[in-house]
């Protein structure tokens, strides 16, 4: 089974890319926000292969990664 | 007549049992009111970490026990199950205040931020919405009855399932407009079985009146509905099929109906995906 690895540190989150998330052919993709406070609105939307069960590792995600945050372990 | 039909109905379909919409069940139940009250946060945060956690052991027998354990857990505070378009217009009737709010599932899948409205809240629901901002970016947009049913038949053409929601099973807050795989409940419901209850129908075609056209097949988001080039005709598998009659929206023939489950004596029972592993569907 394939592993995608993914870089927290690198990734600049699901509303400023979200490349990930609309290309996957599998949608394998999840995002959740962090540091939510009732009442406002959060801007930090982290991504996780949450789905990663599903994942064929056709590396799509990975090409198209804006910070290079995705590396595939087969 | 599912369980939910038998406990909740009062001798009706559980969805259109008006006793089950009302603000009482969220003011007389303290659990049920902490579970509206923090909604967005758990979907979008315990939710999807007890999704997590629930995927890490997905090769051994301890899958099976957390996705057994994670079915009991939706049917009690948050069970969906697809209705036919007839009876989303019933729901609409009886369901008071309707408001309209972006999609979660389509941010939190696809990063969709487009500002379109998907989902209909009702009731409490709508007011302790409204304390998660980002849940409602666009905002909450009120609808009367009238305007709530165009919403669902525009909805319906387009072809989106509609699904109730409980909030603590039977309580129902939201009705929503879902397609695969930009939908959480339908996805864990194909993927791994649970949170998404099949339909109290079946649809089936018939192949005399069916001309072979083809859109229905595109039409369905469970992947039931196949083409055979042999007789150059659409069929449903029923065994995949969750009722939701979006397919037969598309129909100009005419050829699809929807049976009860009830009449359909291997069916009847038939409310869940089976529990399975997921991607490879085999034991590894």
């Amino acid at each position: 089974m394939v592993e995608i690895r993914f870089d927290k540190e690198k990734c600049i989150g699901a509303l400023r890319c979200g490349e990930c998330l609309r290309r996957c052919p599998q949608a394998v993709f999840r995002s959740y926000p962090e540091n939510r406070r009732r009442g406002e609105i959060c801007d930090e939307w982290y991504l996780a292969p949450t789905y990663q069960v599903l994942c064929t590792g056709c590396g799509i995600c990975i090409e198209h990664c804006k910070p290079g945050a995705l590396s595939l372990i087969c | 007549m599912c369980k939910f039909c038998a406990e909740h109905g009062a001798g009706k379909r559980w969805y259109l049992n008006t006793k089950n919409y009302v603000d009482e069940m969220v003011k007389n139940d303290k659990e049920r009111e902490e579970f509206v009250r923090n909604f967005a946060a758990t979907v979008e945060k315990d939710g999807a970490y007890r999704i997590l956690e629930a995927l890490t052991p997905f090769k051994s027998e301890s899958w099976m026990d957390r996705s057994r354990e994670l079915r009991e857990w939706y049917i009690y505070w948050h069970q969906g199950q697809p209705v036919t378009i007839e009876e989303t217009k019933e729901i609409m009737k009886i369901a008071s205040p309707i408001a309209k709010v972006e999609c979660l599932c389509r941010r939190v899948l696809r990063a969709e931020t487009g500002g379109e409205k998907y989902c209909l809240l009702f009731g409490m629901l709508l007011d302790y919405i409204r304390d998660w901002p980002d849940f409602t970016p666009t905002g909450v947009e009120p609808l009367t009855v009238d305007e709530a049913i165009d919403e669902v038949v525009r909805r319906d053409r387009e072809g989106l399932v509609h699904t109730v929601w409980t909030f603590k099973t039977p309580y129902i807050a939201a009705v929503c407009q879902c397609a695969t795989p930009v939908c959480l409940a339908l996805r864990q419901a194909l993927d791994f079985g649970y949170m998404l209850h099949k339909g109290e129908y079946v649809g089936v075609i018939d192949t005399a009146k069916c001309d072979g056209c083809g859109e229905c097949v595109s039409r369905c988001q469970f992947g039931a509905i196949k083409f055979d080039p042999v007789i150059g005709k659409a069929y449903i598998d029923m065994w995949k099929c969750y009722g939701c009659g979006v397919c037969r929206a598309v129909c100009d023939r005419g050829a699809i109906s929807m049976r009860e489950r009830q009449s359909i004596p291997e069916l009847k029972d038939e409310w869940f995906e089976p529990i399975k592993v997921p991607g490879s569907g085999r034991w590894e």
